[in-house]
């Protein structure tokens, strides 16, 4: 039997890492010594198997599913980073100011539209509000069939539905 | 910007480029091509399909976080499957201190048996289906501990040398010579094996 | 103007604002809303280990198709007629939605796990809008609820 050190410089060898004279060495007894051309024959072997091995793995989530995620995490950061830069808070009066203007220009409008427009209640807007203390939640829609997808992550098991106890489906 | 449809026939150099700019969408684009091998890349350090998920996706955010870093002196995917290993190895370190070794793992840290294996004189792969091969590949992969796929990857996947794996694996390239032969002699009898199991 | 001028007259405009938006606030629906709710499991194992569950249709196969698993099982389906007051539909043992209307055509849905609220979600919807929520559950499986508005 080849001694441990013989059988790591054949491996070397085959990834290219041998300097070239131990190299000449290993290949004289590659072609001398059936052990070691069996040894050889094996490894390569491998290599060949594991080519290509990776290109079959696909990620198994659609693009804008994965992309959504992303792009959250993504805009979290950027708005962490924006909140660490806030300049230094007005006084209480600039503040109750800034809030009474818009508001008081807004009732203007308001009262306007009522009268010219005669306005009923409805409003277009579609926009999902969700809230989950636990749970971070990801949210995307399609438009083609008036879908929303709220998806709520960041906890491995989730007490909804738990089909290893036959009694939670119930 | 470009038009939405146009990002697709930009090469990646471009995408890049305009995604350093804050180009959400040159970056949704590189996220498409490249989101498969970035996460076969994971996948086979962790074998584990919801981390390998995970992963994959803070890789692309941390990549987002150090695009303005990236001089070009690789390939985008190549500094991205970088970043990716990185972070794979980083859980794997982590998940290690959380649970005890197994005795298999502890057995293969040792050493020492696949010195004494008898080679695999047949080819076990031979006339395999890809798809079969694979799924052989796969099976076998699972059984490797943490320490072993990771030098099998780094080696054959990422094509790494050996000194950069033992800088990467943070361990002498002794050791790492020493674990990449285990892995492949390992390897080869579970294919050889799984090649038994199936002939009649 | 001094800074109290300014707040009265603020003040002012709040409170003619809100006598406005009161006089035309969102119709409340006269009649009551339906809604179907489906409770789902995703898997990759073919078949579910309970027998009464079956595979999902095609068509909300299709809504499902971004996700992971390879298979999905109903669990169980429920028909809700919603008025004034929230309804409370029990989907499992340990499952249960909120249903509430809101005003302006809004559905306010809450789901509940094992006596925890799981989350919250407002939305504006009309006949045949879907509102798809799910989560990971144990063994690598996954849970989904669908709620469409059916009337």
């Amino acid at each position: 039997m080849m001694d441990q050190e013989t059988q790591i410089k054949i491996q070397a060898f085959l990834d290219g890492e041998l300097a070239e004279n131990e190299a000449r060495k290993i290949t004289a007894l590659i072609a001398r010594d059936r052990e070691a051309a069996a040894l050889h024959a094996e490894l390569k072997n491998t290599r060949r198997a594991l080519a290509g091995a990776e290109q079959g793995i696909t990620l198994p989530e659609s693009r804008d599913f994965y992309w959504s995620k992303i792009r959250r995490q993504i805009e979290q950061l950027d708005q962490s980073s924006q909140l660490q830069s806030v300049p230094a808070a007005p006084s209480f009066w600039e503040s109750v100011n800034r809030l009474l203007k818009p508001v008081s220009a807004l009732a203007i409008v308001v009262l306007l539209g009522m009268m010219v427009f005669n306005l009923t209640g409805s409003d277009s807007g579609s926009d999902l509000l969700v809230a989950s203390s636990d749970m971070d939640t990801i949210t995307f829609r399609d438009d083609s069939d008036d879908t929303t997808f709220v998806w709520f992550a960041d906890k491995p098991e989730n007490d909804v539905a738990n089909v290893g106890d036959d009694t939670t489906l119930n | 910007m470009l038009n939405e449809s146009s990002y697709s026939s930009v090469d990646d150099k471009a995408l890049v480029q305009l995604a350093q700019k804050g180009d959400m969408l040159a970056f949704e684009e590189l996220v498409a091509r490249h989101r498969d091998k970035i996460y076969a890349r994971a996948y086979s350090m962790m074998r584990n399909e919801e981390e390998a998920i995970d992963l994959s996706q803070e890789a692309w955010v941390k990549a987002w976080q150090r695009l303005v870093q990236f001089q070009g002196e690789s390939s985008f995917a190549t500094w991205l499957t970088r970043i990716t290993i990185n972070l794979c190895l980083d859980q794997i370190r982590k998940n290690k201190r959380q649970r005890s070794e197994s005795i298999e793992e502890m057995d293969e840290e040792s050493g020492g048996v696949e010195r004494q294996m008898e080679p695999v004189t047949f080819n076990p792969t031979e006339r395999l289906e890809r798809g079969e091969l694979r799924a052989r590949i796969d099976e076998a992969m699972k059984k490797l501990s943490h320490e072993h796929r990771t030098v099998l990857v780094l080696c054959e996947f990422e094509e790494m040398e050996y000194k950069e794996i033992a800088k990467v694996m943070g361990c002498s390239i002794g050791t790492i010579m020493s674990r990449l032969f285990y892995a492949r002699r390992r390897l080869a009898a579970l294919l050889a094996d799984l090649k038994r199991k199936d002939t009649p | 103007m001094t800074a109290r001028t300014s707040i009265l007259k603020g003040a002012l405009s709040l409170w003619l604002a809100l006598i406005a938006l009161s006089l035309f606030a969102g119709a409340v629906r006269a009649d009551d809303v339906k809604f179907e709710a489906v409770l789902i499991w995703g898997t990759n194992d073919e078949k579910s280990p309970d027998p009464s569950h079956k595979p999902v249709s095609e068509a909300v196969a299709k809504k499902l198709k971004d996700f992971k698993w390879s298979h999905y099982f109903e669990v169980a389906r429920k028909n809700v007629s919603v008025s004034k007051d929230e309804k409370r539909v029990q989907m499992s043992k340990d499952c249960t939605i909120v249903i509430k209307l809101l005003e302006n055509n809004r559905v306010e849905v809450t789901l509940i796990g094992k006596g925890k609220t799981v989350g919250t979600m407002k939305k504006e919807m009309k006949k045949g809008s879907c509102l798809v929520t799910g989560g990971n559950s144990s063994n690598s499986t996954g849970w989904f609820i669908i709620i469409k508005q059916t009337d």
